[in-house]
């Protein structure tokens, strides 16, 4: 089975090169266009992993973070924090907000597959 | 009163003096009138008196938990209402029988003193608590260089002069009772054996009860809450009594004011109370001036009043409420004192019942025997009050300032060990024999002339306390020579004209000096001193005592050559308000130990407390305990402090010097001391100063520095965002060969539009930063407003084509011209109007361009029919990276473009803003002047080809 | 400076106070007339001293701490 996925940005052409790239990956890739739409889809879709972008319309990556972790049906959803702020604090507050991993933009393709695959490796069955 | 008499009124005393006799004749005032049995009376005022200690004890226990109800400005008020005695109580209304309006000055001159509250009383506060006055002769000894000598002077003075009017306290509570509980038709009591007497019981309960609240501590700037409490209790009471029966007179006996009035305006001597001088009497203006400034001072100086106003003070703050409500008080018991006059003469009729107890026998003839209870419990509390409050002060002067410098002169004191107890013993001694004493001259003088006037005299004896107390906090030049000379002769001319003269017309001296002079010499005589006639007595003596007293004083002060600790001192107390405790300069050199120090304040305090004021000192001085204190001349200065609060500073002075070695100042030293204290001063107002303005500059450079910080963080993130399109679409693409030819393209058309992103908003950062520093190029030249319009217009035409969208254009034929940067306004234009296409709506797009020609300037306008700017955003629409729309169809754009076509308009003096939401679309508008922003250009200089850069 | 504004306000309030309680101002009030009932001469007295204590209010209280 698949493993799905939910990337969250509101920048269409980042959406774009990652649904591209996650696919490529052999996912099953779901996208959302700000906080609300990704909190809905998570709930919709159960995603093992959502790449959230930080400064979203609506719902920030933080809000949706923290209210993932507070819903007990998708509290273990796997998140992978995107920002384009690669300030110190900024990346503190997306972990403790209880971000897994947190990547600044711009990334490197390959460094980001490495990390969903480091983020997904355990549970997933047989890899 | 004075100078004016009513005949209906039968007093012996000669037309000069104050008439009214207090409760003096009671056997026929009584004639009709019912009794209370003595059982019921007793036991009212001993319940009154228990509830008394029962609020004392309440308050003692709170202050104790740390919530005292003290510390309120309205409980400082009523406790300053321990002004109004037994004497006024009953005695306002017998002035007021005999003499109208003349119970008035004696309040008159407390409220005229208030308004100078904040200003002096203030100051004295401040004095008396930095440092630890206990008593006015406190007071005055540390002003005048901590002289032993001044203090007794005062505190005899203080003794002499309150004295008998504890005495009046005593026998207005023994005549009140006498009136409630003596039978119809009975004889006045005659007086008994001493111990049958019922006063001298209610003395000696007094000092038992001022014992208990009053020396429970030794350090009276410990204050005696209990006390405080009690005695603004005792107010209240007095207050609700007095009006009560004011209220029943008034309504009860009468029809109201105006029933009362009018009966009162029919009888003529009545009526000679109400208007005297239109009934052909002489209003004595002179004593009235008198009467109202001795009041003045007395509401300072009167030992009981410097006791609760000044020592008891909690807050200085409290003055601010107290010095209105405190003359409010007093204005509210006055009110009913001349309807009850009036109403006592025409019930009883005039003449026949002592108008001094009319508060009570108005009850009693009624028959509202629990009305006229009431009526003595509030006259006992006014007595009670005065005399517990004045009974405390009067034996904390007589311990420190009289006994104390006697006692340290003994060998076998000074071997003595802790005295602490001592000098309560010697405290309560004090209050029972200044008790004693007032009961033995009721005793003595009880019926006699003396203490008719006695309230007055004893004014007048603490009126002699003011020149040097005022000259002291005012006048540096005042010293102690002079004090004492003044003090001594005020006093000396008090005793002649005032004290003595009321003893001899007592009856109890035979002597004829007060009508002849002394041997018969006539410019001698006491009333009218070398032949002056024209002042009735009270007048003429305040005149001759303070004229000497002020007059020595001052001329002694200038005569001689003050004393280094008479001036050190001086400064301390003129210059109070000017210094903070740390930078108060310390007039002391010499050496002394740490030891001495603490066992002399064991001595004194208690071991126990004086360890704990010394391990304070080291925790505030930084040392880790107190056998570590360097022993400097602050630290035997603050010994000296803490002693004075309790055996006053001349005695703490006499100690501190028998255990330090000290060496003697000079005037100089005592001038170079000043002069370090003032640098000391200067250095640290300068340090604030400095402090202040870089802590405001630092807050300045950090709310700077987190915009600036703001900034480059949202412009990192609008570079990174088009940079990661960029990079992840060129890495895929180099990752994937093979990739089909449509993706690659549409890939890399991506990568096109991304980085012509990048490119827009470097150049627009750089041009923001640009106008924002000043740094921009303008070149001005005169504008046709209307082509620029027109030539923005076709620019933009073909864009809105693609877009299916028309432009309207309304422009006036011409307009003036106008001086700006042509570039710059068409910059302006581009970004409106691409701004406007962007939003228009897929079909039937349209965008408006208006310009109107105004009086002050131009206007255009620019207005799309899309959706419009959500209110939310009108505020932020201008705001650096606020973009308008939403996530997915966001147009292009750096969010820079707004406010720097915002920065361009307010270049040229004009204004740029979104006009609030119409349902038809946004419509941007800016405006600007014709006469734009005048130019710094030199004269003579092109007017085309300068560059502005304001 | 406030403080100073408020001290001379007081000094002239008292310098008012004299006035007002003292001759020849009070013999204004010195007349055979009733005024709603009431002598005017005592009234008077006892309206210039509220008058007096309501002024001294009005200043103390809006002074600043």
């Amino acid at each position: 089975m698949t493993i799905k996925i939910l990337i969250a940005d509101d920048e269409p052409n980042i959406l774009i090169s990652l649904e591209y790239l996650m696919k490529r990956e052999g996912y099953e890739v779901h996208i959302a266009r700000d906080g609300q739409e990704a909190l809905d889809v998570v709930r919709r879709e159960r995603p093992r992993l959502v790449l959230l972008d930080v400064m979203m319309p609506r719902k920030s990556g933080f809000e949706v973070c923290q209210e993932l972790r507070a819903d007990d049906a998708v509290k273990d959803t796997l998140v992978l924090m995107l920002t384009a702020k690669g300030r110190d604090t900024d990346v503190a507050k997306g972990l403790a907000m209880g971000a897994d991993a947190y990547v600044t933009k711009p990334f490197s393709t390959k460094d980001l597959v490495q990390k969903v695959r480091e983020l997904l490796a355990p549970t997933t069955p047989g890899a | 009163m004075g100078s004016r008499k009513l005949a209906f009124i039968g007093r012996e005393a000669g037309g000069r003096h104050l008439p009214e006799l207090p409760f003096g004749r009671t056997a026929a005032a009584r004639r009709g009138l019912t009794m209370l049995s003595p059982a019921l009376v007793l036991g009212a005022s001993l319940a009154y008196l228990l509830l008394l200690f029962v609020v004392a004890w309440w308050a003692d226990a709170r202050s104790q938990q740390g919530r005292s109800v003290i510390g309120n400005a309205w409980v400082y008020a009523l406790s300053m209402a321990v002004y109004c005695t037994a004497w006024t109580y009953f005695g306002s209304v017998g002035r007021a029988a005999s003499g109208g309006v003349w119970f008035l000055p004696i309040y008159l001159g407390p409220t005229l003193a208030m308004v100078l509250a904040w200003t002096v009383l203030r100051k004295m506060i401040r004095i008396a608590h930095t440092y630890r006055i206990t008593s006015i002769a406190d007071f005055m000894a540390s002003r005048y260089g901590k002289s032993p000598l001044l203090a007794g002077l005062v505190t005899l003075i203080t003794v002499v002069g309150i004295v008998p009017y504890i005495a009046l306290q005593l026998k207005a509570v023994s005549s009140g009772y006498a009136l409630l509980t003596t039978p119809l038709g009975a004889p006045s009591t005659g007086r008994g054996s001493w111990w049958l007497d019922g006063t001298l019981y209610v003395a000696l309960a007094l000092a038992g009860f001022t014992m208990i609240f009053g020396t429970r501590h030794l350090d009276s700037t410990e204050r005696h809450e209990g006390m405080v409490a009690a005695i603004a209790f005792e107010s209240v009471v007095k207050l609700v009594a007095f009006v009560a029966v004011g209220v029943f007179v008034t309504w009860g006996l009468f029809g109201g004011p105006g029933d009362l009035f009018a009966r009162a305006m029919a009888v003529p001597e009545l009526k000679a109370l109400l208007s005297p001088a239109q009934q052909g009497t002489r209003f004595a203006y002179a004593q009235w001036f008198a009467l109202t400034m001795l009041s003045m001072l007395s509401v300072i100086f009167l030992p009981r009043q410097f006791q609760v106003m000044v020592i008891e003070n909690v807050d200085e703050q409290h003055l601010k409420r107290a010095a209105w409500v405190f003359p409010a008080y007093l204005l509210a018991i006055n009110v009913f004192v001349l309807p009850i006059a009036l109403g006592g003469l025409l019930y009883f009729g005039a003449g026949a019942a002592n108008a001094d107890t009319f508060v009570l026998s108005l009850p009693l003839a009624a028959g509202h025997n629990g009305l006229a209870l009431v009526a003595f419990v509030g006259g006992l509390s006014a007595a009670t009050g005065m005399i517990i409050v004045e009974a405390i002060a009067v034996s904390t002067m007589v311990c420190n300032d009289l006994v104390m410098p006697m006692l340290l002169r003994l060998r076998r004191f000074s071997q003595r060990g802790d005295v602490t107890g001592l000098l309560l013993a010697i405290r309560r001694a004090a209050i029972v024999g200044v008790l004693l004493l007032g009961y033995l001259y009721f005793h003595l003088a009880g019926e006699a002339y003396a203490l008719v006037s006695i309230g007055l005299i004893s004014f007048a004896a603490v009126a002699q306390f003011a020149p040097a107390m005022l000259g002291g906090m005012y006048w540096k030049g005042g010293a102690r020579a002079g004090a004492l000379a003044g003090l001594l002769a005020g006093f000396a001319l008090w005793v002649y004209t005032l004290m003595l003269p009321s003893i001899a017309k007592s009856g109890w001296w035979q002597t004829d000096f007060v009508a002849r002079g002394p041997f018969g010499i006539e410019l001698l005589r006491p009333e009218q001193l070398l032949g002056l006639t024209s002042l009735d007595y009270l007048t003429h003596s305040l005149f001759w005592s303070l004229l000497a007293n002020v007059g020595l004083y001052v001329m002694v002060s200038l005569l001689r050559t003050p004393k280094a600790r008479e001036t050190s001192q001086a400064l301390l107390f003129v210059d109070v308000f000017d210094r903070t405790q740390a930078s108060r300069p310390v007039f002391w050199r010499g050496r002394a130990k740490v030891g001495d120090l603490l066992a002399l304040t064991g001595r004194f305090l208690g071991e126990a407390r004086a360890a704990k004021l010394f391990d304070d000192y080291a925790r505030a001085r930084g040392a880790p305990d107190a056998s570590r204190i360097e022993p400097d001349a602050r630290l035997v200065q603050f010994v000296e402090t803490e002693l004075a609060g309790a055996i006053g500073s001349a005695s703490a002075r006499v100690m501190v010097a028998s255990v330090v070695e000290e060496d003697k100042l000079d005037m100089d030293d005592v001038l170079r001391i000043l002069d370090e204290a003032s640098q000391l001063r200067a250095y640290s107002k300068a340090l604030e100063n400095a402090t202040a303005e870089l802590r405001a500059a630092n807050q300045r450079l950090e709310s700077l520095d987190r915009l600036k910080d703001d900034f480059m963080s949202s412009v990192t993130h609008e570079l990174r965002t088009p940079l990661t399109s960029i990079r992840a679409l060129a890495e895929l693409m180099v990752d994937d060969p093979d990739m089909p030819a449509g993706q690659r393209q549409q890939f890399l058309g991506i990568v096109v539009g991304e980085t012509e992103r990048l490119t827009r908003l470097v150049n627009q950062v750089l041009d923001m930063a640009k106008i924002e520093s000043g740094h921009a190029e303008w070149h001005n030249s005169e504008v046709d407003l209307v082509a620029l319009l027109k030539q923005a217009g076709e620019t933009v035409h073909e864009l809105l084509r693609e877009r299916g969208a028309e432009l309207v254009m309304q422009l006036p034929a011409r307009v003036p011209m106008l001086r700006a940067d042509p570039d710059r306004l068409m910059q302006v234009l581009m970004n409106l109007l691409s701004n406007a296409a962007k939003f228009v709506p897929a079909q039937g797009g349209r965008v408006e361009l208006r310009l109107y020609a105004g009086a002050e300037g131009a206007t255009v306008e620019v207005q799309d029919n899309g959706d419009g700017v959500p209110a939310a955003q009108h505020a932020l629409i201008f705001e650096k990276f606020r973009q308008g729309g939403d996530a997915w169809n966001r147009p292009q754009g750096t969010g820079l473009g707004l406010p720097i076509c915002r920065q361009i308009v307010e270049h040229f003096g004009g204004r740029m803003e979104l006009r609030p939401d119409t349902g038809q679309g946004a419509c941007f508008v800016f405006t600007l002047p014709w006469n734009s922003r005048p130019e710094p250009a030199p004269p003579g200089a092109s007017m085309a080809a300068d560059g502005d850069r304001a | 400076m406030r403080s100073g504004l408020l001290r001379q306000r007081l000094l002239g309030l008292f310098a008012l106070g004299l006035l007002l309680f003292n001759f020849p101002l009070m013999a204004v009030w010195d007349r055979d007339v009733l005024l709603f009932g009431l002598p005017l001469f005592p009234s008077a007295l006892f309206f210039a001293w509220a008058l007096l204590i309501a002024a001294l209010a009005w200043l103390l209280e809006r002074a600043p701490d």
